[in-house]
């Protein structure tokens, strides 16, 4: 009895325990693990923009995270600057856009780790990414010289001096904006003026007048990150909207002369005998 | 037939044109009130939008159109069988005429207005006339409507002329003086002289003739805006001839619940005898039949095909879980009932008649609707992220209520009319018999 008391309670401690474990996987298994993305990208205008998205796996596909706060902060080597913190929207990203002018702490290097983060919540385990970027500037001159067009595109940082130094071996993308997407023109890599200078095609269509949008870009870099120049110019073909003329058929604004002429044969035939009805009755008045 | 020898037939309809009673008040009460509860729904639907309605992204034509079409074909038909009667000189039909013209009349009065409930921009209605293109179907067919409207209404007014009339020189006639100067008005000096008499004939004669090809025309374009459509179960050319019928048909199970009722309140046996009860059953059950082997032409062509889309239309059509019921339904009793009932001696009497009459109405409206909203629910493109409750038509109090208004309405007016002139055509009963009519002559 005493040996089977013994087993007993080791198997309910056993069971017991199991059970206890059980529990606590459970809790920690309901928060959900989010990946965390950060994306960083200087506009025309100097605007910083910094984008995050966050998604979670739920079997083989990837949700989003809908309406959580996410942190955004700078930091240098000493100061860490809180930059604000977003909602994530319904397709999982939280944007925060920064003005011109804004200065961020840097470390010795000139680089400010920009840091996104998700506190832990009732669904959601905590997630942070960070990404480190050095400012860069990029200017772009959109000229005409003997009558050839050309995109010339310069590339400068500032050193520890905050003298502006040039930015040698940079991807350069330049596009040109079109309906649904952009049209990549030339990419090329920036010299050891940090210049990158590419001749512009003569047949790219424009709108009604010849516009174009002009898109110089770097792309993902992992020193600057993504910095965009956009401008407009008169360098596209002319495209004429003018509708042109269509034959009379079914499908277009005029109707085959058949279909006119039998149609006024039908209702002409129609109504005459309807007139010629009601005139009989209109001269019964008048024999009254 | 009994044949009615007496040369004043009128005295027959007075005592209900003058004085109404206390039942005729309560009936009219109690249409008001429902037509004022589908003016209700209406300014309900103006002020909350189409969302009130079932109607959606997919199923945009829901019981609105199905109204439209079956009142449309009850006008086409009535004008259809209104002008056979007269021009193929009918005896047995003529105490139909009136009742078929105002069936007309009143249903083509009713079928647009559902069109104007079922556009989700009133105001832009005009834009039909002002923009219209000769190639689309919508134009031809509201011009068929419109021409159609001016055709039955002058008809109607044509053979109320002889009655107006009889009513105008009817001595103690007690109405009051409007109604008495109206008839006067209406009746244009006829006297039944012999040159007056020829006219009117003729133009009844060409107006009868003239409404059979417009209602044929009419009906079939409407048919066309289903038939020219590329959906499965619309793209059909037997669409045409088999609105026709179908038209007809739902028009004679009309005409034989009128008489019926106008048979038992208003004391017409005399006038709607059993005699009339046969032969219009007798019509019912070719049109049955007719129906039947139109019904099964299409639906065996589309499954013969075994084209996907069309396939899984049909296979919703059958489902139970789907319209399984409401297209059993449809189909027996629309095809087979008025065969058993009407064409067993043993089941035929008046009432069997009328009760079939009444099924088969139903069993039509039911056939509208499966001709629409199943089409509607099963796009070639299929159905892809879309809530639930936006793939499945089903039909909200508003549109109930609206469709109940209308037929309150036809009833009214029906109410209304009985007051004002004889529901019988008096002047054609006592005429003599004459032969089949060939446009503007009489051949015996």
């Amino acid at each position: 009895m005493k040996t089977f008391n013994i087993i007993l309670s080791i198997l309910f401690i056993l069971f017991f325990a199991d059970n206890s474990v059980a529990q606590n996987n459970k809790k920690n298994a309901k928060l959900k693990k989010v990946r965390l993305k950060i994306e960083y990208l200087k506009q025309t205008d100097g605007t910083k923009v910094l984008k995050s998205k966050l998604y979670w796996k739920d079997g083989k596909k990837f949700m989003p995270v809908v309406n959580q706060d996410v942190t955004f902060f700078a930091e240098g080597d000493t100061v860490k600057l809180k930059l604000g913190t977003i909602k994530s929207n319904e397709e999982g990203f939280a944007v925060l856009y920064i003005e011109k002018g804004v200065s961020f702490p840097v470390n010795s290097e000139g680089v400010t780790t920009f840091t996104a983060k998700m506190k832990k919540g009732k669904e959601f385990k905590s997630a942070k990414r960070s990404v480190d970027i050095k400012d860069a500037t990029l200017n772009v001159t959109l000229d005409i010289q003997d009558t050839v067009k050309y995109v010339e595109a310069k590339l400068t940082t500032l050193n520890s001096e905050g003298e502006s130094v040039p930015i040698q071996g940079t991807e350069i993308f330049v596009y040109v904006k079109r309906l649904y997407s952009l049209f990549k023109v030339a990419n090329g890599v920036t010299d050891e003026n940090g210049q990158y200078k590419v001749n512009f095609p003569n047949d790219i269509p424009g709108d009604s007048i010849g516009n174009l949008h002009v898109i110089v870009k770097v792309l993902d870099s992992d020193d600057f990150g993504n910095i965009e120049y956009i401008g407009s110019v008169k360098w596209g073909t002319v495209v004429s909207y003018a509708e042109e003329h269509l034959p009379r058929a079914l499908w277009t604004g005029e109707a085959p002369f058949w279909m006119i002429i039998a149609t006024l044969i039908i209702l002409l035939g129609a109504w005459f005998n309807f007139l010629l009805a009601v005139y009989k009755v209109i001269k019964i008045k008048s024999i009254s | 037939m009994e044949t009615l020898n007496k040369t004043n037939l009128i005295e027959d309809f007075i005592p209900y044109i003058e004085k109404p009673n206390k039942r005729w008040y309560i009936m009219v009460f109690v249409l008001l009130a429902l037509i004022g509860v589908g003016l209700y729904a209406f300014v309900y639907q103006v002020i909350y939008g189409h969302i009130v309605t079932g109607m959606r992204d997919y199923v945009v034509w829901g019981v609105y159109i199905v109204n439209f079409i079956f009142f449309l074909g009850l006008s086409y038909a009535g004008a259809l069988i209104a002008g056979i009667f007269h021009l193929a000189g009918v005896q047995w039909g003529k105490p139909f005429h009136r009742i078929l013209k105002i069936i007309t009349i009143t249903t083509l009065i009713i079928g647009p207005i559902y069109i104007l409930l079922c556009i989700g921009r009133p105001d832009r209605l005009f834009n039909l006339f002002i923009y219209a293109r000769i190639q689309s179907p919508i134009t031809w067919d509201i011009i068929a409507i419109v021409t159609d409207m001016f055709f039955c209404i002058a008809y109607l007014y044509f053979i109320h002329i002889e009655d107006f009339a009889k009513l105008r020189d009817y001595k103690g006639l007690n109405v009051a003086n409007w109604r008495k100067k109206l008839y006067r008005w209406l009746a244009i000096g006829y006297t039944g002289a012999k040159e007056q008499k020829k006219l009117l004939n003729q133009a009844l004669n060409i107006m009868a003739a003239i409404i059979i090809p417009t209602s044929i025309i009419a009906y079939s374009l409407l048919a066309w805006l289903f038939g020219m459509n590329l959906r499965p179960g619309w793209h059909n050319s037997i669409f045409a001839p088999f609105f026709v019928l179908t038209a007809i048909y739902s028009g004679i199970a009309l005409l034989i619940v009128v008489i019926w009722v106008y048979r038992k309140n208003s004391g017409l046996e005399k006038y709607f005898t059993e005699e009339h009860f046969n032969y219009l059953g007798f019509a019912l059950i070719i049109f049955a039949l007719f129906y039947g082997y139109f019904s099964f032409s299409e639906y065996i062509t589309e499954w013969y095909n075994s084209q996907k889309t069309p396939s899984i239309l049909l296979n919703k059509l059958w489902d139970l879980s789907e319209f399984g019921y409401l297209f059993l339904f449809s189909n027996i009793v629309a095809s087979i009932l008025p065969v058993i009932i009407i064409g067993i001696p043993k089941f035929r009497s008046i009432n069997s008649i009328t009760f079939v009459s009444v099924l088969v109405l139903i069993a039509l409206w039911i056939k509208r609707y499966l001709i629409i909203v199943p089409t509607l629910e099963t796009p070639y493109i299929p159905i892809q992220d879309s809530r639930l409750d936006w793939v499945h038509y089903s039909p909200t109090w508003v549109e109930w209520a609206l469709t109940m208004s209308g037929v309150a309405f036809f009833v009214l007016i029906f109410i209304l009319m009985t007051k004002f002139v004889p529901i019988v055509c008096v002047s054609e009963m006592e005429e003599k018999s004459h032969g089949i009519r060939f446009f503007y002559k009489t051949r015996k």
